[in-house]
């Protein structure tokens, strides 16, 4: 109960700071719709010589980039805000006062700052989304939609927590901006199927950073392509990374602490 | 001031021990130049810096204690220890019972750490939402919340700075600010991190009068760091000197004085007319302090104090003279350099400015 409370009030707290920044917003938005606008052009062009790019047809592609969208534009409402937070934190020493609270840590640390105004690039996502559905004729199941709804939160919490645990040696090279470049690298190529990436890009993309199973597994549950099995090695997955990184970030805190010097 | 009525806290006379205490630090020792700078990526030397070593002490509910000592001298690292920040390279501590870096809720409830040069408030928000969020994250019932406020207002005449944003506070409005966040769970055990660093004359005043009013009422334990000697003169009964992690003294303040100032300052005027005043002439007395325009001051052992006195009133032709007890700052100054003298334990980094 405490624990929403907080997030509602960080909630609060984040709107009122987003408010000193508001020019921002329409910068972002025009941004994203010109991303869009750009792939779908590529898509055009793609498609206007074949009608499957690695399995994948043309209203499929375009759901994949309404659910790339609906991904990032969470990571950047929730997850990389907090992520940079803590290496400041790191970097500045205050990460004391987080350490003092008395509050499970990794929770407070994933929920200080949202930003709320990138929720649009969900928004526009979900239009994406839904406009290729309904070219796709039908639309989408129930059945399909949890197991789409449950495959992309497995997704996210994956990476979630390999963000947090490449954060996480902050707590032994301070330096380590670079971490982040990495993964918006890597998260970027999720835009496309990653059937269309060469085999060795394909086992990086679904095994070292796997933005295949937060973008393309989702997408392919979106459009029934997905059994049950699949959807349980995606929790199976989820649960496992979530506490990889939390024991890894209590390990960090021993170590930020002094415990092993 | 009273001394206030001790908290309970059921664990009789001592809510803080600490035996024993280390820490050291592990750092990779830095060379000039380029070459230096490229070997140290795949090659690094390391130093032990003793922050802390080997410290005793216990303190009572209710207690204000001053910490002491030149920069570097283990002060922040054993206030880091004590709220749980730092785990000790070994030692025993026991805070309100508890093992402080086991980090327990229950300990990190009854606690607060303030630290001068950092900030827990918000920047562009107003402090009074920072303040949503410390009640939110201990739990403070309503109520409650609203009396330690409605307090903590009144005390800090933060009223006018509760809705700007916190940066545009001056430092010393913010430090108040920063004070009433830390307070509003009613922390039960104080540590203030250099309180007052860089605040201007009067909002010192009015941060350390706050302090004692906190202590009065609530009879909260409070431990604090200072450069100023006129906070911990203003505030602290009771005294611990710090130097190279060692612990020099530990005690009430004219006691240290009297202790750790084994000597006496001697204050003449000479009559006018006479040239008496050069420093040659009164080396044969004492350490010459200051000496000219017919004024002198020497520094003399305290037992041979009355016989110079004695010595200089039948020799010299005096207009007035006054035996002291040396300023406060003096004695630090001279615990800390004897400290240097008797024992810089190897290997720990001189203190710097």
């Amino acid at each position: 109960m405490r624990a929403v409370r907080l997030f509602l009030v960080t909630l609060r707290i984040s709107l009122q700071n987003e408010m000193a920044y508001r020019t921002d917003w329409f910068a972002r938005l025009a941004q994203s719709l010109v991303g869009i606008g750009t792939t779908l052009g590529a898509f055009g062009i793609v498609f206007s010589h074949t009608d499957s790019l690695a399995g994948w047809t043309l209203d499929e592609s375009v759901a994949l980039l309404g659910v790339f969208y609906i991904v990032t534009g969470l990571i950047h409402t929730i997850c990389a805000p907090n992520m940079s937070l803590i290496m400041r934190d790191v970097r500045d020493g205050t990460l004391d006062f987080l350490l003092l609270k008395p509050v499970n840590s990794q929770y407070y640390a994933s929920i200080r700052r949202i930003v709320l105004f990138r929720m649009t690039d969900v928004a526009l996502g979900l239009i994406v989304v839904s406009v290729a559905l309904r070219r796709l004729a039908g639309g989408i199941g129930a059945v399909d939609a949890i197991l789409f709804l449950v495959v992309l939160t497995c997704g996210m919490i994956v990476l979630y927590s390999i963000w947090l645990a490449l954060v996480t040696t902050t707590f032994w090279f301070v330096k380590i901006v670079n971490i982040e470049e990495i993964l918006w690298q890597a998260l970027e190529a999720g835009r496309y199927p990653i059937d269309i990436y060469p085999r060795w890009l394909q086992y990086g993309l679904s095994y070292l950073i796997p933005i295949g199973l937060v973008i393309t597994v989702p997408s392919r549950g979106l459009l029934g392509q997905l059994d049950l099995r699949g959807v349980l090695a995606a929790v199976a997955l989820a649960a496992g990374t979530f506490a990889a990184a939390s024991a890894f970030w209590r390990l960090g805190l021993r170590r930020y602490s002094g415990a092993s010097a | 001031m009273a001394r206030p009525q001790p908290i309970s806290t059921g664990s009789g006379e001592t809510q803080i021990v600490v035996r024993g205490l280390r820490k050291q630090y592990r750092v990779p020792r830095k060379r000039a130049g380029l070459l230096a700078s490229v070997g140290s990526l795949f090659w690094r030397q390391h130093k032990i810096v003793r922050a802390v070593d080997g410290i005793d002490f216990t303190v009572a509910p209710g207690e204000v204690v001053g910490f002491l000592g030149p920069n570097g001298a283990g002060k922040t690292t054993t206030l880091k220890v004590l709220s749980g920040l730092l785990y000790p390279t070994s030692g025993e501590v026991s805070v309100l019972g508890h093992t402080p870096w086991r980090r327990q809720r229950a300990f990190l409830r009854s606690i607060a750490l303030v630290m001068g040069q950092r900030s827990q408030l918000q920047w562009d928000i107003p402090a009074i939402d920072s303040f949503t969020l410390c009640r939110t994250i201990y739990d403070v019932p309503e109520r409650q919340y609203r009396e330690t406020l409605d307090e903590l207002v009144d005390l800090l005449d933060l009223r006018d700075l509760l809705t700007k944003p916190v940066r545009q506070l001056s430092l010393g409005e913010r430090m108040k600010c920063e004070l009433a966040a830390s307070l509003l769970h009613r922390p039960s055990v104080l540590f203030l991190d250099e309180p007052t660093l860089g605040v201007d004359v009067t909002m010192q005043g009015r941060i350390r009068r706050f302090i004692a009013e906190h202590n009065a009422r609530t009879g909260a334990t409070v431990l604090l760091t200072s450069h100023y000697m006129a906070d911990v003169v203003a505030l602290c009964d009771r005294i611990i000197v710090i130097h190279h992690g060692h612990l020099l003294y530990d005690g009430g303040l004219a006691a240290m004085t009297a202790q750790l100032a084994p000597f006496k300052t001697i204050r003449v005027d000479l009559e006018p007319g006479t040239v008496a005043d050069s420093p040659d002439l009164w080396h044969a007395y004492g350490d010459v302090v200051d000496a000219q325009n017919g004024k002198v001051s020497i520094r003399v052992p305290k037992a041979a104090a009355a016989g110079i006195v004695a010595r200089i009133l039948s020799d010299l032709p005096i207009a007035d003279l006054t035996v002291e007890d040396p300023p406060i700052e003096e004695v630090i100054d001279l615990v800390f350099q004897n400290g240097d003298r008797a024992d810089p334990p190897p290997g720990v980094e001189a203190p710097q400015d």
